[in-house]
C-alpha cells in the first residue's frame, strides 16, 4: 500500500460534541493525511477546541466517528480515552498549562515516555536526543519547567508529545501568550518537525496567518460547523475567511 | 539529666515519624485528587483492629496481625475511594464531606463491634532496655519504632523519585491532563495513590498502637489531626517536609511532655501551627500559592 492508496492518518466524520444539552459541534468531518500539516480555525466560540477536545479523548463524542491509521491497521478512537491515544501514537499539547512545574525539564521530558514502552535505557537516549535537537531545554536540563518562559515551555511540551515518536500531533494554541519572534521560531519548528520526524499535525489555532503560513491544508469553522475547507492558500485569499471572522 | 533529654528525644522521633507517615498518606491522596481524605485517621483505626483481629482468632502472631491489619487498611482505602470519592467526581465540598461520613460510619461500627472500649494491643518482641551511654537507656520498641518508620519513609521518597509508577504519582499530582496526554491511566493511578495511602495509613495505625500498648475506635481523630497539622507546617505536596516537620513536631511534643507537662502537647502543635501559618501561608517547604486554604 503506498501512501497515497492508505487511509488517512485521522479521519474524522460526522462528529457531533455536546455538553449536556448544548451542542458545542455537529456534523464535523476532516481529514489529517500522511505528511500534512491542517489547521482547524474559526473564531472565538465556533467549536474548534470541542472538537479537538473530543478528538483527543477527553470529551466523548455523542455522535459520529474518529478513525487513527497508524501505518498498519486503522482503528477506531472515538470511544478510547486519552490515555489509549497516547499509547496508539497520537501525542497532545494542550493549550494551557503545557508544563509539568515543580519537574525539571528532564524529568519532564522522561515524563512523556514513561509509560509508552521502552526501557530506561531507551527513554534517557531519548531524552538526551531531544535536549540536543531542542538545545534551549539542553541548556535548562535541571531547572524546573515552571521558572521557564511561555516560549521555552511551549516547546518542552512539544518536546515532550515527541518522547513517544508520535505518529500524529494535536495541538491546541501553539501560539498563546507568546512574543511574535519566539511564535515564529516554534512555528518554523512545527513545520520542521512535520517534514523532518514525520509527523503529521492537527493544529487548532487563532493566529490564522501563521497557521496558513505552516499548514497545508486548513478547515474554517464557524457556529459549532465546519464552514469551508481547502488547501492553505486558497483559504488565506478567500473572502469566506474574512467573513468567518468578521460576519457577514 | 543528659540521659532525660536523649530520652525525650528518642521518644519524639518514634511518634514525629507517625506523624510524619500519616501527612504523607494525606499527602499522597491530595497530591493526586486535590482533596483532604478525611477518612485517613479511621483507616488507620481499622489497620489496628485488623492487627487484633487475628489475636481475636487465636493466631498470636503480631507480624501476621500486622499484615492482616494493612490488608483491612488497604481494602477500607479502596472501598472510601471507590464508594465516598470517586462518584464524586473531584467535588472538592462533597468530597470532604463524604470521607467525614466514611471515617464516623467506621468508628462507629467499630464502636459497635468492641463496644468502644479501649483494647490493649501486643507488642512484636518482649520490651528490653539498653544502655546506649552511661546511664541513658532506650528501649528495644523505641528503636524498632523509629527505624521502622524513618525506613518507612525513605522507602516512599524513594518510590516517588526513583521508580516509574512513582513518577506516573507526582505527575498526576501535577497535572491529570498531561497525564493522559502522556498516556497514564488517571484513574488507576488515583486507586494506586489510595491504596498506598491506606498502606501507610495501616502501618502508622500499628505503630501508634505499638507506642501506647492499645488503640481504640476514635484514635484516628487524634492522630489525623497530628497528621493534618504536619502537612499545613511542611506545605503541602512536600514530601520531604513532611519527614522533618513530623520529626520536628514529635520532638517538641515530647519535650513539651517531659519538662512542662501533657496538657502542653497539643498545645505546642496547634499554636505553632498557627503561628508559622501567619508567617508563611503555604507551610515550610510548601510551593506558593498552595496554602491551608485548600484545605
Amino acid at each position: 500500500m503506498t501512501e497515497q492508496e492508505a487511509p488517512p492518518v485521522l479521519d474524522v466524520k460526522d462528529l457531533e460534541v455536546r455538553y449536556g444539552k448544548v451542542v458545542a459541534a455537529s456534523e464535523v468531518s476532516l481529514q489529517v493525511r500522511r505528511g500534512e500539516v491542517v489547521a482547524l480555525l474559526g473564531p472565538n466560540g465556533a467549536g474548534k477546541t470541542s472538537v479537538l477536545r473530543s478528538i483527543m479523548g477527553l470529551v466523548p463524542p455523542a455522535k459520529g466517528s474518529v478513525a487513527f491509521f497508524d501505518g498498519e491497521r486503522q482503528v477506531r478512537i472515538e470511544r478510547k480515552r486519552a490515555h489509549d491515544l497516547a499509547r496508539l501514537g497520537i501525542a497532545n499539547v494542550p493549550s494551557q498549562h503545557v508544563v509539568l512545574p515543580r519537574m525539571t525539564v528532564e524529568e519532564n521530558l522522561e515524563a512523556g515516555a514513561l509509560f509508552l514502552g521502552g526501557s530506561g535505557q531507551e527513554v534517557r537516549r531519548r531524552v538526551a536526543e531531544m535536549l540536543e535537537k531542542f538545545t534551549v531545554l539542553g541548556e535548562r536540563r535541571r531547572q524546573y519547567s515552571g521558572s521557564l518562559s511561555g516560549g521555552e515551555q511551549r516547546l518542552l511540551a512539544v518536546a515532550r508529545a515527541l518522547m513517544c515518536r508520535p505518529r500524529l500531533m494535536l495541538l491546541d494554541e501553539p501560539s498563546i501568550g507568546l512574543a511574535p519572534l519566539v511564535l515564529q521560531y516554534v512555528f518554523d519548528l512545527l513545520r520542521q518537525i512535520s517534514r523532518e520526524d514525520r509527523v503529521d499535525i492537527l493544529m487548532v489555532e487563532q493566529n490564522v496567518n501563521k497557521a496558513l503560513e505552516i499548514a497545508d491544508r486548513a478547515y474554517v469553522m464557524r457556529i459549532g460547523a465546519i464552514d469551508f475547507s481547502g488547501p492553505s492558500n486558497e483559504v488565506a485569499s478567500s473572502e469566506k475567511l474574512k467573513d468567518a471572522y468578521l460576519g457577514s | 539529666m543528659l540521659g532525660f533529654y536523649v530520652e525525650l528525644v528518642a521518644i519524639g522521633v518514634a511518634t514525629g515519624a507517625i506523624y510524619a507517615i500519616v501527612a504523607i498518606g494525606f499527602n499522597l491522596i491530595f497530591g493526586v485528587m486535590n482533596i483532604l481524605n478525611m477518612a485517613h485517621g479511621a483507616t488507620m483505626m481499622v489497620g489496628t483492629f485488623g492487627l487484633l483481629f487475628v489475636f481475636f482468632l487465636g493466631v498470636e502472631n503480631f507480624w501476621l496481625g500486622a499484615v492482616v491489619g494493612i490488608v483491612f487498611a488497604i481494602i477500607t482505602g479502596l472501598l472510601v475511594e471507590r464508594l465516598a470519592v470517586r462518584p464524586l467526581k473531584g467535588n472538592w465540598w462533597n468530597t470532604k464531606v463524604a470521607t467525614i461520613g466514611a471515617a464516623f460510619f467506621l468508628e462507629n461500627l467499630v464502636t459497635r463491634i468492641t463496644e468502644g472500649r479501649p483494647q490493649p494491643f501486643p507488642r512484636p518482641f518482649p520490651t528490653r532496655y539498653y544502655e546506649i551511654v552511661a546511664g541513658i537507656e532506650i528501649s528495644n520498641v523505641q528503636i524498632f519504632l523509629a527505624v521502622l518508620s524513618v525506613g518507612v519513609m525513605l522507602a516512599m521518597v524513594y518510590f516517588l523519585r526513583r521508580t516509574r509508577l512513582g513518577k506516573a504519582v507526582r505527575v498526576v499530582a501535577q497535572s491529570p491532563d498531561i497525564a493522559q496526554c502522556v498516556g497514564i491511566d488517571v484513574q488507576r493511578i488515583t486507586v494506586i495513590a489510595f491504596a498506598l495511602s491506606a498502606t501507610l495509613a495501616g502501618v502508622a495505625g500499628i505503630l501508634n498502637a505499638v507506642t501506647f500498648g492499645s488503640t481504640y475506635p476514635f484514635v484516628g481523630q487524634f492522630l489525623g489531626l497530628k497528621g493534618i497539622v504536619v502537612l499545613i507546617v511542611a506545605g503541602i505536596g512536600n514530601m520531604r517536609g513532611c519527614l522533618l516537620i513530623g520529626l520536628a513536631l514529635g520532638i517538641l511534643e515530647s519535650m513539651s511532655v517531659g519538662l512542662g507537662g501533657s496538657t502542653y502537647r497539643d498545645f505546642v502543635a496547634y499554636a505553632g501551627m498557627v503561628a508559622i501559618l501567619v508567617v508563611k501561608p503555604s507551610g515550610l517547604f510548601g510551593e506558593e500559592g498552595r496554602t491551608a486554604k485548600e484545605i
